[in-house]
């Protein structure tokens, strides 16, 4: 099963499981940038947004990443986690050149199961296997709050809302 | 299954890595554009396979720089640097290289089946599900002229003997 979202009205088919509000964020495991596995566990106890994009030299990834990081300086114990299949190298070189300390990256490196089972995984176009851009956020009990799957590709999550829910 | 080092400890590399004489297998793998490309898109040219574990390491930046300085000299021949690293990324070095002669082709797509029929799979270690360092000098055939599966991931490949096939 699978639904669409677009890129330039081109339509593109994502993996159709999105996880939904009120359900508990799905198990993943993920490399970080020591190249050391993590999984969800790794960030127990803390509320967490989930940021999912498609690579960070696209520059509207890029603009998010610094968006997120930006506003994760007035947030209190949350972990902003950018994922992405770009090597942890290259999301390092990223953060380090932008000086970007609030936001944690996770990369796909080792295998993709995350993006299947967090129905975010691109299945047609030159951009399969790929992630579509999305933004979740759960409680510290890893209960979802608030999901957006991007429905075109080109633009970017809605920060503000996702972000209200942890601010109030 | 071969056994290479990283930094002095050994690390696992799966796959049969390629003999001088062998045919190389066909591959597709996502050029700059995310297009997937084969053997066939170079077909009648000489190609060195530069393979790497990513482009956003020093190493690696050397060996593309070096094989982008010594491509243009060997007529009739396509460098492919060939990582795990997504398009994006592999466009973005060489583009802020100034890097033109060298063609950069990304497993993004399947890292696992490339890197298992090349024979360059690290199945454990930090860099595991990532491609080892390698270099494989192809005829316009295909066949192997010249293949080098770099024993410690750190250091260089032998560029020299690489060269000297061509």
């Amino acid at each position: 099963m699978s639904h669409a979202i677009s890129l330039l009205d081109e339509p593109i088919l994502v993996e159709d499981n999105l996880p939904r509000v009120g359900e508990i964020l799905p198990f993943f495991q993920l490399v970080n940038h020591l190249l050391e596995d993590i999984t969800l566990e790794s960030f127990q106890g803390k509320r967490k947004i989930l940021h999912f994009f498609p690579g960070i030299d696209i520059p509207t990834s890029a603009h998010s990443v610094r968006t997120l990081d930006n506003l994760g300086k007035s947030l209190s114990d949350t972990v902003i986690l950018n994922i992405s299949p770009d090597l942890p190298f290259t999301m390092s070189r990223f953060s380090e050149a932008e000086h970007l300390t609030h936001s944690i990256n996770l990369s796909t490196m080792r295998g993709r199961d995350m993006f299947k089972n967090y129905g975010v995984l691109i299945m047609s176009s030159k951009l399969a296997g790929l992630p579509a851009r999305a933004l979740m956020v759960a409680d510290e009990n890893d209960k979802l709050l608030h999901v957006e799957l991007v429905s075109d590709l080109a633009t970017e999550p809605d920060f503000d809302t996702a972000l209200r829910l942890l601010t109030r | 299954m071969a056994s290479v080092t990283l930094k002095g400890n050994p690390v696992a590399v799966g796959g049969k890595f390629l003999s001088v004489g062998d045919t190389a297998p066909d591959f597709q793998l996502a050029d700059a554009k995310r297009n997937l490309v084969g053997l066939d898109a170079y077909a009648g040219k000489r190609k060195v396979l530069n393979i790497f574990p990513s482009i956003d390491t020093p190493t690696c930046a050397t060996s593309v720089r070096t094989f982008n300085k010594e491509a243009s000299k060997a007529s009739n021949t396509a460098v492919l640097c060939i990582s795990a690293d997504l398009p994006f990324a592999q466009s973005r070095f060489c583009g802020a290289e100034g890097l033109e002669n060298v063609v950069t082709l990304s497993t993004f797509r399947d890292t696992a089946k490339f890197a298992n029929d090349y024979g360059v799979f690290i199945t454990d270690s930090s860099l595991a599900g990532l491609t080892a360092r390698a270099v494989v000098v192809l005829d316009e055939n295909n066949k192997v002229l010249h293949s080098e599966l770099v024993g410690e991931i750190a250091n260089e490949p032998n560029y020299e003997a690489a060269l000297a096939v061509l």
